[in-house]
């Protein structure tokens, strides 16, 4: 018992003399790094779809009623009632 | 010398025996009275005052003879339909002579009874002067109640050959232009029935057997500009509307024509060129235009401003209002108007005959009959005018709505092309003849800014369909779409 106290002394007076002295400390900066985002790669499996992709979406194609001429039926009549 | 005077005695001496004739039978209670009348008075050359008479003839005893027949045809002639035109439905019905036939008929036609108009028409008789009108009148009524395509054909084309054949016997020059004139209608009224039955090609060929001395070919050359825009060369369609701008057309200016511009070029893809049509359009049209409408609000209730305004200087003319000038031109030109002004001046020469015969009930009752024609005249021909310019007005506002589509799809197509990263495949550049189409027939001219008389109608521009469109995107998606 007498040993044991004895032991327990010394290794406490051994550590105290330790954490006196001063410590020494080495900063480094950290350095620029380059991400290329292409070229990362995702560990793991892929549990989604593979076939889903985004389309264009494309404006609402306005297809406007131009005036396009389809008879002359009103010319028919004015040339029969004009004619005298 | 003296023969001359002696002429001159004999006629006025022969016109004075006629006219105591007349004033006799006038007094008298012979039932024929009415026809004797008509008859001496056509012999004196009173037409309209002969026209009076026939009506109250053909009033009183509804049907008539050959003879009168013939006399009425000479009055249909002389003092214009119209002097015939205002008896009643039942009594013209009654009558079977071709003069009157052909009055019921144009009377159920503007009615918008074709069938009835048909029915009245038919029984005019292929010897009679008025068939070729009649067939003129007969082919529209059948299209526009929907008959077979070649029913409808085999009555122009019989329109045709009838008023060329009368036409070429015809014994003066003002008849023979007459039977021109429906010649030309019938195969203009045929190009038109093909041209709605989407035979372009067949509208096309009809249209070209109208020559380029006929009083309508300007008014054809917009309908064969539509012809050759639905046979999709735009071109061509745009060269014949440029032809509008010769100094030898400059009084025929139709809003329309700008559409064909703005559709071929928009057809095209020639986005830039058709906006600066509609541009144009509303930087000429749209201020002038209601400029007019003013001047045409101002005197819609006058007797016979409108009327009067045909026989004024140019200079005094536009003062009224933009386009006044030109339209009275258009209008003087027209058909309609110009039998009309001739029997105005016919039935005012007469007045003044008149006037001068000595005092008699039958002078006071003529001469009031008279003055009664003549001022519905001058009211229907000042309306006709005013019709004229009020339409010019409608077609140029309802041209100004269609301008405004053209442009708002052009607008929207423009921005597809952004939103879809794509560009049209060239610039705009000069015509080339590679693009020109043309069938072997075809004359080709080149335009070098001035306009011949002898090129006219035949151009077409040579430009490049601008519808490719090229991606102007770079895309780097890796393989995925």
């Amino acid at each position: 018992m007498r040993t044991l106290l004895a032991i327990l002394l010394l290794c406490q007076i051994s550590f105290a003399a330790e954490t006196s002295k001063p410590a020494k400390v080495n900063y480094q900066y950290k350095k620029y790094e380059h991400f290329d985002l292409g070229d990362l790669e995702v560990q793991g499996n892929l549990i989604a779809p593979g076939d889903l992709s985004v389309k264009d979406q494309g404006a609402h194609l306005m297809d406007r009623n131009l005036y396009i001429r389809n008879n002359f039926d009103k010319e028919m009549r004015t040339d029969v009632l004009d004619l005298r | 010398m003296k023969q001359l005077l002696i002429i001159c005695l004999l006629f006025s001496l022969r016109a004075e025996a006629e006219l105591g004739k007349a004033f006799d039978l006038y007094l008298s209670n012979k039932a024929q009275k009415q026809e004797w009348i008509a008859y001496e008075m056509m012999t004196s050359e009173h037409f309209f005052v002969a026209s009076i008479f026939a009506k109250r003839h053909i009033l009183s005893q509804g049907e008539h003879s050959t003879i009168f027949e013939e006399a009425l045809e000479t009055i249909a002639t002389k003092a214009g339909i119209e002097a015939l035109s205002d008896l009643p439905d039942e009594v013209m019905q009654k009558t079977s002579g071709a003069t009157m036939t052909l009055v019921l008929g144009l009377r159920r036609f503007r009615e918008k009874h074709y069938q009835a108009a048909i029915d009245a028409l038919k029984t005019i008789s292929p010897y009679s002067r008025f068939y070729p009108e009649a067939l003129m009148v007969i082919g529209p009524s059948l299209y526009f109640l929907g008959s077979g395509e070649d029913k409808i054909i085999q009555t122009y084309q019989t329109c045709s050959q009838s008023a060329e054949k009368m036409a070429k016997d015809a014994s003066h020059e003002k008849l023979r232009r007459y039977y021109e004139l429906i010649r030309e209608n019938c195969l203009i009224h045929l190009a038109r029935q093909s041209y709605s039955k989407t035979k372009f090609n067949d509208s096309t060929y009809a249209y070209e057997k109208i020559t380029k001395q006929s009083y309508r070919w300007p008014y054809i050359l917009l309908e064969r500009a539509w012809t050759s825009f639905k046979l999709g060369d735009y071109n061509r369609a745009l060269g014949l509307v440029a032809t509008y701008g010769s100094p030898l057309l400059e009084s025929y200016f139709f809003p329309e024509a700008e559409i064909v511009k703005a559709v071929s070029y928009h057809r095209l893809c020639l986005y830039d060129d058709a906006l600066q049509v509609v541009e144009n359009y509303y930087q000429n049209y749209k201020p002038k235009s209601e400029a007019l409408e003013t001047a045409l609000k101002e005197n819609k209730d006058t007797f016979d401003f409108f009327l009067n305004l045909m026989f004024e200087e140019r200079s005094e003319r536009e003062k009224v209002g933009p386009y006044v000038a030109g339209l009275a031109i258009q209008i003087r030109k027209e058909v309609k108007f110009n039998l009309d002004l001739i029997t105005l001046r016919r039935a005012e020469e007469e007045l003044q005959s008149v006037l001068k015969w000595p005092d008699h009930p039958m002078k006071k009752d003529v001469t009031y009959e008279i003055m009664g024609m003549i001022s519905h005249l001058k009211k229907k021909m000042n309306f006709y005018v005013m019709e004229r310019m009020v339409s010019f007005v409608n077609e140029i506002h309802r041209t100004s709505y269609e301008m405004f589509n053209i442009k708002l799809d052009i607008l929207s197509k423009k921005r597809n092309l952004i939103y879809k990263g794509e560009k049209l495949v060239a610039d705009r550049a000069r015509g080339e003849l590679k693009n020109v189409k043309r069938r072997a027939d075809q004359h080709y001219y080149e335009f070098i800014g001035e306009f011949w008389a002898d090129e006219l109608g035949e151009y077409s521009f040579g430009l490049k369909s601008n519808c490719e469109t090229l991606q102007t995107r770079t895309t780097s998606t890796g393989g995925q779409p």
